[in-house]
């Protein structure tokens, strides 16, 4: 007060005014002075991290995956027109991508910032905790740019935080930068074993996977045998196969001893499928050896909450064990037919509600009813003082009412995916790969050729966000939803024979939002097909 | 005692001392070529001063009797020894001496009686005989009348002059409004006084009168308020309005911006809610940002946020200024116009005097909403379901009771009905004491204001005001022209406690709820409890018991201290240095309590939970000015200069909130955090955070011209530097021009001057600047704040940080620029006053955060990136007259506007407005485009319904290809715009625009012998609203209103509006013309009539007994269907308006009042 009170007489005797209009701003830091220390460093982690959570949004890429796969259906009610759309390859409205595409983008900058701004930082702890911190940026940079690559095809690669409306970068540019980052993110992350320390955050393991994830993806997608690195030299099949071994036989990742104990029904004691099963839920904490990354979230309910198992709930109903949501995904009731019964998957990842006493009753609004619900991404009931609530609740206090109470975590990378890309990519131990696969869920060796391991993708990894991305790289997107024709489901009660019509020349891209277009001039063009 | 007049009419205590007329012109209009001053009012032996170059007599004897309260009789055989010139310049000399000195070097002779001063010819015997004749002659046919004059409040008019029509008898009124006059048996007697409309009163029938006179509003002596400064009216550039306390008073508004509507050109009034306390979104010829278009409010020189807090009593005038040349002195934030506040104060030399006003109404709905009663919606919803080819419902296990339904036992729930409550009660009680003495005078007031909701029953919205103020001036050095030093304050606290429901947006909106949910559900349960979900929609909860529950249970009180004290020095005569020193200070708290509840699967709570939250804020303003006036050239060319600095500090403040869950008590009295006593880390919320000050430094200087009152020039030029830009950026500087040509002072004007009295053309062009936008945009900021991440403890938030903007270094003042032509005129005798102004207004380098690309990776800065044009003309007209003792007025005017976007500086040119406004799933509604009118309506146009299957098929574009292929009948037929083959974004065009074309007001008032009469209205043309109650998209079972009647079942029943379906169709989730409506409408919005019983209780110390008899909001003349064409919420975006999810109406309200003043 005295100071204003200063400021102000002073002003009046001597008119001085250099000083009198400077201001800071007390509750926020500005970035020529924010990136000073470790921790800010970290901080700025996290905000990168950050952009993974959906916070309230369902349009998140993982759910888009999922809904777009031909193994599911839209679901929700008559009123989710703009989810209807994203499985039928509908246009909803102009923006239906905006979220995805402005998501991927906000981790985009915040890793340019940081990469830019990290020489500022002169109080390092070590060494070593500098590169990690560069590492995991790089990392983040790639997984954002990959995220938007599955998504959209080509996009502008933006590596400065000043603003440039750039066009498109080509196949090549832009898989070369993702390349290159993974690299440095190997290179500069810690060689140590996996613990539970590095839950939400990437490691030089979780590199090593994506790295095979991208390789397959690019060299199967556009058809190259390699990727073309920004600065000379190129990244080799061999020096994939050679970082998915390394990390295989080094990373301390392992398979959970139980598939089904990855899932949280596991855990639940009043569901029979579980109980009878003799299953105990590896939880969050540590004990998922199996996680390589994923997307976390918090007990607080609204943006700290997993929106995308809400929409994945059953519609409108809590169950025992399955709990409240919006019904969205319905599983395609060939997926079911084409599984198995001997393959312990099928039960641990499909609830077949007819069949399993769950108290389910089909709302009347539903649509794409197959009566197949998925397991792994569920919100789930446990009881309480006799009462169903949900186990997150129950376990770490999440906001009882049925929106905010999920807070599972959604893996983004599974060790079982890894063994299944070296097995793909062809390394010398590939048989050994996909029987360590098969023999956990007590399935015998089957010879690792590309479609025994293509059969083992689709059951092991089923409802995890990778099959539509597999069939786009192995070229069979056309032939499955060729597939997808007069399937016999219910719509708000009725039957319908229900058929998806995928569009080839949209090669399985998605729209860019038009406003990006128009905001661009048009030096952004719209993908073919749009 | 001339100062009376003057204060009673302006009251300017803030900028002047002017405890006389004269120094109010020396000080302040040196524009006249003239100033005089009289002294010592109180004193017997009177004192004049007085300067004047060339003036004939007979203009001098007027200048005399205007600066005085002395009458001249002058008899025409004289007149033409009064044109000879001459020049005079004397201080404080009494009327004998000035006379011998006016009067030197003519024949003519002087007689002094009380106030009156005959002139007579001295040479000879003859011309005295003649006069001593006259004078014997008056004396033996006269009889004495008596009488009083007061005006319209009762308050006896000093000074007035009584003159016998056709002679040069006459007298003026003593102290007491009294006079004594002999006349001949039916004479007639002119009563006139300056600033009041004379009236001629025939004598034939009785002796004794009570006259009032009314004031004359248009007079052109008035004076003004202007930045920093008083101007006469007649000398004006600017486009202004002014509203004086009558006009504001004579409504009983419980809000002073209530009154503002009616009578004042150019400015849009909407009030964001009915609610009572609700805020205001006011516009000064149209919007001109995307960003806060409220106009800079000023009241007694301090700037403050809004006005609501002031009881309209308080209010002495208010003055707006429209134009550019106007507004320029203020710079910033004058973009938006400017509005002038001066609160009341006390006259020196006055008795104290006591006025009590009061007044008391009830309030109630003035239209209410029909929705379906549960037979009706049980039919059409069945209805939808048939179209949809399912079975019809199974009512009987979905609704309770529904065997009393079915059998029209019950019409079900009508829950709007539930919630209105009837006969609001509203209060006013406004105490206030006023006065003065030789050197020091005052104002002291208090009122109480209380105003119960109509809505929102049990829990109904409530308003309680009270205010407190002490303004007060004094005189501590003065000398015989002219006080030296003067010290003043004005001191105002405000106390404003509220309460309310939830208005605004769809999600929580208790009134759309209301309307929205199903009559099946019954308020009750068989306990008496509120009732749970029913079957027929398990997710729709008790709109009742929601309200009470989340709203019922709230409070808000806001403490306001705004002061100023001042001083003024005049060193020497026409040099006047002021200081100031403005201090506005709030401290606001919220409290609430949230108990437990189950209404619904998706609406509960299983903890209580109670939020404080609390803030002070802190503005100051020192403002510096010295003003030096000089006549050249004969006197004839004057000039008044201004020169000045401000300095701002704003938003010195800071914030405290907490909430907390399951405390000990469960009600709103122990609200208070200390009563839970665990910390969840989930739900409680404790935090503080510190407002970023603003500040401003600020130099202006003003040269007023005027040459001979006929050619008028003013040049402003004001330089601000604002703390909100980076500081190469900080500095705008805003000149405005402004000339008038006063045309009817010409000499070839005199010949017309009998019927256009006067008539002055007006120009003007200027700039002024705009900086309202978040500070720091020159930065990149880190934000803290929605980058919250987790690791392996899921109850542990790791607080991530990212950069929140792009920076821009270059982000600077928004300019708008305006070009303002009119004209001001008074004809037939000064009774109409014609007033025009014609402006273009085009806002510059707007400050709006343009989208920009997502790739960008971050949130858009403000950037000056893009034009608007506001572009209207203004008329108003005011009739004021009487026939005989019956005065009347008739005041009317008419504004319009157009607005265009002109310039938006990103490739897609659009800033969008919000998707989710109308209902849950719908896309934007809303924006700002080039080329079209700011937060225009943006979506489908239709073309009727398809009536059967071959017009589904007949629909077809250029090329022969069906466009809605999957249309059935009953379906709406969307234009497709592109002529591509289906209806998509792009095909949304401009389906409504919520700016008025024209707003206008109406007034009306009389007053007879005591009794008075008033009436005022207002109204908007030629804009739109878009409206829905319901959330289509997500809730089919949402109730509709009778309007539905009108749909589609069948081929031919219905053109308009599509068929029913029980799910989400394009039909309606398209956004279209089918939600828009036009939103013309004329309100009576007051009629009042009263009496003054002081006519009748004829008691010296009461001056006023005035019961009045006033109702608000009489009848709204519309074909909008809403409750209230006057929609206030904007969508969540400054820029948006006209839309209604449910609004909070404004009451009919029916009030009695009684004003006493001893």
């Amino acid at each position: 007060m005295r100071k204003y009170i200063v400021l102000l007489i002073g002003l009046f005797l001597i008119e001085s005014c250099a000083d009198f209009l400077d201001t800071e701003p007390f509750t926020s830091k500005v970035n020529t002075n924010f990136y000073q220390s470790p921790q800010d460093v970290n901080q700025a982690l996290i905000g990168i991290y950050s952009v993974l959570n959906p916070g309230t949004s369902h349009m998140h890429s993982f759910f888009i995956s999922e809904l777009l796969s031909d193994d599911r259906f839209a679901g929700g009610g008559g009123v989710d027109a703009a989810i209807h759309a994203i499985s039928e390859f509908k246009n909803f409205s102009n923006d239906m991508y905006l979220y995805p595409w402005q998501q991927n983008y906000r981790g985009i900058f915040r890793a340019n910032m940081l990469l830019e701004s990290i020489e500022q930082v002169t109080s390092w702890e070590s060494e070593t905790q500098k590169n990690r911190y560069i590492g995991e940026a790089h990392f983040m940079r790639a997984y954002y740019f990959f995220d938007l690559a599955r998504l959209f095809g080509t996009v502008p690669l933006v590596l400065e935080t000043t603003p440039q409306n750039l066009p498109k970068a080509t196949p090549e540019e832009l898989f070369g930068q993702i390349a290159a980052d993974l690299l440095i993110a190997i290179e500069k992350m810690p060689d140590t074993p996996y613990s539970s320390n590095d839950i939400g955050r990437a490691t030089k393991w979780a590199a090593q996977g994506m790295l095979a994830r991208v390789f397959l993806y690019y060299t199967g997608v556009y058809g190259k045998t390699e990727i073309q690195l920004p600065e000379n030299g190129t990244l080799t099949k061999t020096e994939v196969i050679n970082n998915v071994d390394y990390c295989i036989a080094n990373s301390g990742h392992e398979l959970v001893d139980d598939f089904r104990n990855l899932w949280p029904y596991s855990y639940a004691s009043n569901y029979d499928y579980a109980v009878e099963n003799n299953l105990t839920w590896i939880g969050e904490e540590g004990g998922n050896k199996e996680n390589m990354f994923s997307i976390r979230f918090g007990s607080f309910g609204g943006n700290s909450r997993n929106t995308i198992v809400l929409f994945f709930g059953v519609r409108m109903q809590n169950t025992n064990p399955f709990g409240y949501g919006w019904g969205a995904g319905p599983i395609n009731p060939q997926l079911w037919n084409s599984w198995e019964d001997s393959d312990l998957r099928k039960k641990a990842s499909i609830c077949d509600v007819k069949n399993e006493d769950i108290g389910y009753v089909s709302s009347s609004d539903q649509y794409h009813e197959s009566y197949l619900w998925q397991k792994k991404y569920m919100p789930v009931n446990i009881f309480v003082d006799g009462k169903l609530q949900n186990m997150y609740t129950y376990l770490y206090g999440t906001p009882a009412n049925n929106m905010d109470c999920n807070a599972q975590e959604i893996v983004l990378l599974r060790f079982a995916d890894v063994y299944l890309m070296g097995a793909e990519l062809g390394s010398a131990k590939a048989q050994e790969y996909l029987d360590i696969v098969r023999k956990r869920v007590n399935l015998p060796s089957v010879p690792a050729t590309i479609d025994n391991i293509k059969n083992e993708r689709r059951f092991e990894l089923a409802f995890e966000g990778v099959r539509y991305y597999d069939l786009m790289r192995w070229g069979e997107l056309e032939s499955a939803f060729n597939r997808v024709k007069n399937i016999p489901l219910e719509n708000e009660g009725k039957p319908v024979e229900y058929s998806i019509i995928y569009r080839p020349e949209t090669k399985g891209f998605l729209p860019i939002p038009e406003s990006q277009i128009q905001l661009s001039d048009g030096i952004l063009e719209q993908n073919e097909g749009w | 005692m001339e100062d009376i007049y003057y204060f009673r009419l302006i009251a300017y205590k803030d900028y002047k001392q002017i405890e006389k007329i004269m120094k109010l012109t020396t000080l302040l209009l040196l524009i006249s070529i003239f100033s005089l001053t009289a002294e010592n009012v109180h004193s017997q032996q009177k004192e004049i001063s007085i300067k004047f170059r060339n003036e004939t007599i007979i203009n001098a004897i007027s200048k005399i009797e205007k600066a005085s309260d002395y009458v001249f009789l002058i008899t025409d055989e004289i007149k033409s020894e009064l044109n000879n010139t001459t020049s005079l310049d004397v201080s404080k000399k009494s009327i004998n001496n000035i006379l011998d000195i006016l009067l030197s070097d003519t024949n003519l002779k002087y007689n002094v009686v009380e106030r009156q001063v005959t002139l007579y010819k001295s040479q000879g015997s003859e011309g005295k005989e003649v006069s001593d004749k006259n004078l014997n002659e008056i004396v033996q046919q006269k009889k004495q009348i008596r009488g009083r004059v007061t005006d319209n409040q009762n308050v006896p008019i000093i000074g007035a002059n009584i003159i016998e029509e056709g002679t040069t008898n006459g007298t003026v009124t003593d102290i007491d409004g009294n006079f004594l006059l002999e006349v001949e048996n039916d004479a007639q007697i002119h009563i006139s006084y300056i600033g009041y409309h004379a009236q001629l009163i025939s004598t034939s029938d009785k002796t004794t009168f009570e006259i009032t006179l009314i004031e004359d509003t248009q007079s052109l002596d008035e004076l003004v308020v202007v930045g920093y400064g008083l101007q006469k009216k007649k000398l004006i550039t600017g486009a202004t309005s002014q509203i004086n306390s009558d006009q504001i008073t004579k409504q009983s508004p419980v809000s002073i911006v209530d009154a503002l509507r009616s009578s004042t050109t150019g400015m849009q009034i909407v009030k964001t809610s009915g609610e009572p306390g609700s805020a205001f979104r006011i516009n000064i010829r149209g919007l001109g940002t995307t960003g806060d278009a409220t106009p800079l409010f000023i009241v007694d020189g301090v700037p403050v946020s809004n006005i609501n807090y002031l009881n309209p009593s308080e209010i002495e005038s208010i003055d707006i200024l429209k134009d550019a040349a106007s507004s320029s002195i203020y710079g910033s934030r004058a973009a938006n116009g400017v509005v002038l506040v001066t609160t009341k104060t006390g006259n020196y030399n006055t008795k104290p005097t006591i006025s009590y006003n009061g007044h008391y109404g009830v309030q109630n709905l003035y239209k209410k909403l029909p929705t379906l009663n549960a037979q009706e919606y049980a039919i059409l919803m069945n209805e939808a379901r048939l179209n949809d080819g399912l079975e019809p419902y199974d009512y009987a296990s979905l609704v309770p009771n529904w065997d009393e339904i079915e059998s029209g036992r019950s019409k079900g729930t009508d829950w709007f009905g539930e919630i209105m409550v009837k006969n609001a009660p509203l209060q006013n009680h406004t105490l206030s004491i006023n006065g003065g003495t030789n050197s020091s005078r005052f104002t002291m007031g208090f009122s109480y204001t209380s105003q119960d909701g109509i809505l929102g029953k049990p829990v109904a919205s409530e308003y309680d005001r009270y205010n407190f103020r002490l303004n007060s001036e004094h005189i501590i050095l003065e000398n015989k022209d002219y006080s030296i030093l003067t010290i003043g304050e004005n001191l105002s606290y405000s106390y404003i406690n509220r309460a309310g429901i939830a208005t605004g947006g769809m999600y929580t909106n208790s009134i759309r709820n209301t309307l929205s949910t199903s009559p099946f559900m019954p308020v009750y349960d068989e306990n008496n409890e509120y009732q749970f979900a029913i079957p027929w929609d398990i997710r729709v909860p008790n709109p009742v018991a929601i309200m009470v529950y989340t709203h019922g249970n709230n409070t808000s009180i806001d403490h306001k201290i705004l002061g100023n004290i001042y001083i003024n020095l005049q060193p020497i005569k026409d040099l006047t240095l002021r200081s100031s020193f403005g201090y506005d200070f709030s401290n606001y708290t919220y409290r609430s309590y949230t108990p437990k509840y189950n209404l619904s699967e998706r609406h509960f709570r299983d903890y209580s939970s109670t939020s404080h939250n609390m803030y002070k804020v802190l503005g100051m303003t020192n403002e510096n000015t010295i003003n030096y006036q000089i006549q050249l050239g004969d006197l004839r060319h004057s000039l008044d200069i201004l020169g000045g600095n401000t300095i701002q500090i704003n938003n010195i403040g800071e914030t405290i909130y907490g909430t907390n869950i399951n405390s000990i008590f469960n009600d709103l009295d122990h609200a208070y955090l200390d009563n839970s006593k665990v910390i969840d880390p989930a739900r409680t919320v404790l935090g503080s955070y510190p407002w970023n000050d603003n500040r401003l430094l600020s130099f202006f200087g003003r040269v007023n011209y005027d040459f001979d009152e006929k050619y008028l020039l003013t040049l402003v030029l004001r330089a601000d530097g604002s703390s909100k830009f980076a500081k190469n950026k900080r500095w705008g500087y805003f000149p405005s021009i402004a000339t008038g040509w006063v045309i009817s002072e010409e000499s070839f004007w005199e010949e017309i001057k009998n019927n256009i009295n006067f008539l002055k053309f007006r120009a003007s062009w200027g700039q002024n600047g705009n900086q309202n936008i978040s500070p720091f945009q020159y930065l990149s900021t880190i934000s803290l704040s929605g980058a919250d991440y987790y690791g392996i403890n899921k109850n542990e938030r790791l607080v991530g940080a990212y950069p929140n903007i792009l920076p821009n270094p270059d982000v600077t003042w928004e300019t708008s620029e305006q070009l303002n032509i009119g004209f001001d005129s008074n004809l037939f005798n000064n009774r109409l006053a014609l007033n025009f102004d014609w402006y273009n207004k085009i806002t510059r380098d707007w400050l709006v955060a343009a989208p920009t690309l997502a790739s960008f990776g971050t949130g858009a800065p403000y950037i000056n990136g893009g034009d608007v044009q506001n572009k209207g003309f203004e008329i108003s007209a005011n009739w004021n007259n009487n026939i005989n003792e019956l005065n009347y007025s008739v005041g009317l005017n008419l504004s319009h506007n157009k607005n265009k976007v002109t310039r938006i500086d990103n490739y897609e040119k659009i800033i969008h407005g919000l998707p989710n406004v109308l209902a849950d799933l719908t896309s934007e509604i809303f924006r700002a485009e080039e080329g079209f009118p700011i937060g225009y309506f943006w979506g489908y146009k239709t073309d009727g319904i398809f009536q059967n299957k071959s017009e589904v098929n007949a629909y077809v574009n250029t090329k022969g290809e069906l466009i809605q292929s999957d249309a059935t009948p009953g379906d709406v037929r969307f234009i497709n715009t592109n002529d591509d083959n289906v209806i998509d974004d792009k095909d949304k065009v401009m389906i409504g625009d919520p700016n008025p074309d024209f707003t206008f007001g109406l007034s009306l008032g009389a007053d007879y012998k005591g009794f008075d009469f008033s009436l005022v209205a207002s109204g908007v043309a030629g804009n739109q609203i878009i409206q829905s109650y319901r959330d289509f998209a997500i809730f089919p079972t949402h109730n509709f209103t009778t309007d539905i009647f009108g749909r589609w079942y069948g081929e031919g029943t219905s053109n308009r509006l599509p068929k029913l379906s029980t799910a989400s169709s394009k039909n309606f989730s398209n956004i279209s013309d089918l939600y828009v409506e036009d939103g013309d409408y004329l309100r009576i919005s007051s009629i009042s009539v009263g009496y003054d019983f002081s006519k009748l209780i004829k008691k010296a110390y009461l001056k006023r007994l005035h019961l009045y008899f006033t109702i608000q909001n009489l009848v709204t003349f519309t074909k909008y269907s809403g409750m209230d064409p006057e929609i206030g919420y904007n969508g969540g975006v400054s820029f948006g308006s006209g839309i209604d999810l449910g609004f909070y109406p404004s009451p009919r309200t029916v009030l009695v009042g009684l004003n006493v003043t001893f």
